[in-house]
Parts: C-alpha cells; structure tokens; sequence
C-alpha cells in the first residue's frame, strides 16, 4: 500500500483525473446535442461514459495497481455483464410475431382514431398467447 | 487486540486484507443488480414501438441531472482524498474531505427530490408508462443506494471515528472500503446519467 510520500503523488493524480473526468462530463453533454443517428448517438455516449468508469476504476478504486485475486473476480464480473447484456438484445429477435406493444399512455395512431395500446379484439389476443405457450 | 484476523494484515491467499476482497465481492453483485436494470432498460427501449420511447433531454432536466454528475464525482475525489489524509496521518483533513463528500451526497439527495417532486406534482409515477418505470426504479435504487453510503461514511465522520485513537490501520481500510462503495455509486451515475438523460 502507499505509504507516506508516495501519497502525496496520489493525490496529484486524484486531482488530474478529476479534472479529466469533469473535462469528459462536458463532453458527455456536448456530444449528446450532436445530430446523428441512434446508434452513432449511443456508442459515443458508451464510449465517453467507458472512458469516465475507466478513469474513477483505475485511479479512485486504485485498480491499475491491484492485487490478482480482484482481476480474476471482475474477469468473471465481466464476462457475465457482458452475456446479460447480449442476451437481452438477442431476445429481441425472440419475440413472437404479433407482440404488443403496451405503451401506458393513449397512443393516437396514424388514422386518427385513439386507443389504449392493447389490440382490440380480445379473443385474438388471448388465442395468440395461448398458441405461444 | 485484533479479534477479527486479517483487518490489517494481508491473507495469503489474495493478498489482500479481508474487508478489501469482500468489498469487491459485493460491489460484483451490484454491477449484476444494476446491470440487470440497465439490460431491462435495453430491452425495453428496442422493444418499444417506434415513436413511443421519449428522448431523455425531452422529459428530464439535464441541467439538474449534470449538476448531480458533477457533484457525485466530486464527492468521489473527496472521498478518497479523506484516505489519502489518514494514510498522511492528517485527522483533520480527513474530518474535512469526509465532511465535503456528506455534504455533495446530500445536496445530491435534495437535487433528485426536486426532480421526483416536479415529475409526481405532474401526475407522473412509475406506473405511467415504460420509460418512466424504469427511470424512477433505476434513479429510486441509485438514490437509496447513496443514502446508504451517506448512512456508513456519516458514521465514519461521526462516532465511527473513535477508532483512528486505539486502531488507526484498520479505521483506514475501513474508510478505503467505504470509499470503493461510494466509486461505485459514482460509477453507476457516470452511465446511468447519460442513458437516462440525453439518450
């Protein structure tokens, strides 16, 4: 661990990195009025708030000098991040065919009429759910 | 003296005092707890039909929600510049960075109350519709997670602090491993602000 003298070039990078990371925070909001498409919008929005974590992992949890057994439980942390993550965007293409929506609020839709977002004909609805099961 | 085994000293297995491999154990089950949200967030979003999920800057006061960025990792470099004061042997600036972290997670508290207050005077809950019920589980399980670091490092500042006297080490790894917690609230902000917020 850091002992006396060292501490103090801690705490130099503790106060360079904070200046990074408030630098990376007006980044964060600057970017977001960029006009692009979702996905461009979101991979850059991921990769400065990537960059931010990194920095505050890194330095503030002191993670760039720590001891294996901790690189060996975040190995695992991550990799089942990752699979959850991976798993919830697949199941997108999981979903049965005639999926409703359920929006909340009354939806006007494109012919002008209101509805509450749940299919009309009920019995429709409830036959499909059964022929899923 | 040392009831409890390995407070101070390494293990020799992880090399690590006890407290510190628990502390990541912990924060590892909260990167799942979380992790789980921000992957309902995700399916939820792509799922929903088009038009129909709002944009964050439209519904949310980003303002207010960079404020609270700005100050939660403030209070982060606070924190650790607290432990960085006991591993110098300077109790008083400990005393002081601790108190400025309590300070910055408070006003944190009291910026996310006027939030939720300006979105329920509004007839706005989580039951309203998709989006709104994850925002507020997301920001409602954030925030009781700041009030619990607010509730151990407010401890810590108060009559936790008897301990620097008799066991000053292990009142150090103690406040080491509380501020790795409060990172970790640092960190879940750092991503949840802007996929909440400007997303």
């Amino acid at each position: 661990m850091a002992d006396a003298h060292n501490i103090k070039d801690e705490v130099k990078k503790y106060y360079k990195v904070f200046a990074a990371l408030m630098v990376l925070t007006v980044v964060t909001v600057w970017i977001a009025g960029f006009e692009v498409g979702v996905t461009v919008a979101v991979t850059l929005a991921l990769i400065v708030a990537t960059m931010k974590a990194s920095l505050v992992a890194s330095f503030f949890m002191h993670l760039i000098a720590e001891k294996k057994a901790i690189y060996v439980l975040l190995g695992f942390t991550v990799f089942f991040f990752i699979a959850m993550i991976f798993l919830s965007i697949v199941a997108k293409y999981d979903m049965p065919q005639k999926a409703e929506y359920l929006v909340g609020k009354p939806v006007e839709d494109s012919h002008g009429a209101h509805h509450d977002g749940h299919h009309h004909k009920d019995e429709k609805h409830s036959s499909d759910k059964e022929a899923h099961h | 003296m040392d009831m409890i085994p390995y407070t101070i000293k390494e293990h020799e297995d992880t090399g690590l005092y006890s407290a510190k491999f628990g502390v990541w154990l912990f924060l590892a089950s909260e990167v799942m707890l979380f992790g789980a949200l921000f992957s309902a967030y995700i399916f939820m979003r792509i799922g929903a039909a088009p038009g129909a999920w709002p944009l964050g800057a439209d519904v949310l006061n980003v303002p207010m929600g960079a404020t609270n960025t700005v100050i939660l990792i403030g209070s982060s470099v606070t924190v650790v510049l607290a432990w960085a004061a006991l591993k110098a042997n300077d109790f008083s600036k400990f005393k002081q960075m601790l108190g400025i972290t309590l300070l910055c997670s408070l006003l944190f508290m009291v910026i996310k109350s006027i939030e939720y207050y300006s979105k329920f005077s509004h007839g706005i809950a989580p039951s309203t519709n998709t989006y709104y019920a994850i925002y507020f589980t997301m920001t409602g399980l954030h925030a009781l997670h700041v009030i619990g670091g607010l509730i151990v490092l407010g401890y810590f500042w108060g009559p936790g602090a008897k301990m620097w006297k008799t066991q000053p080490d292990r009142f150090t790894n103690r406040i080491e491993v509380a501020g790795l917690y409060w990172h970790f609230v640092d960190l879940v902000w750092i991503f949840l602000f802007p996929v909440l917020y400007l997303l």
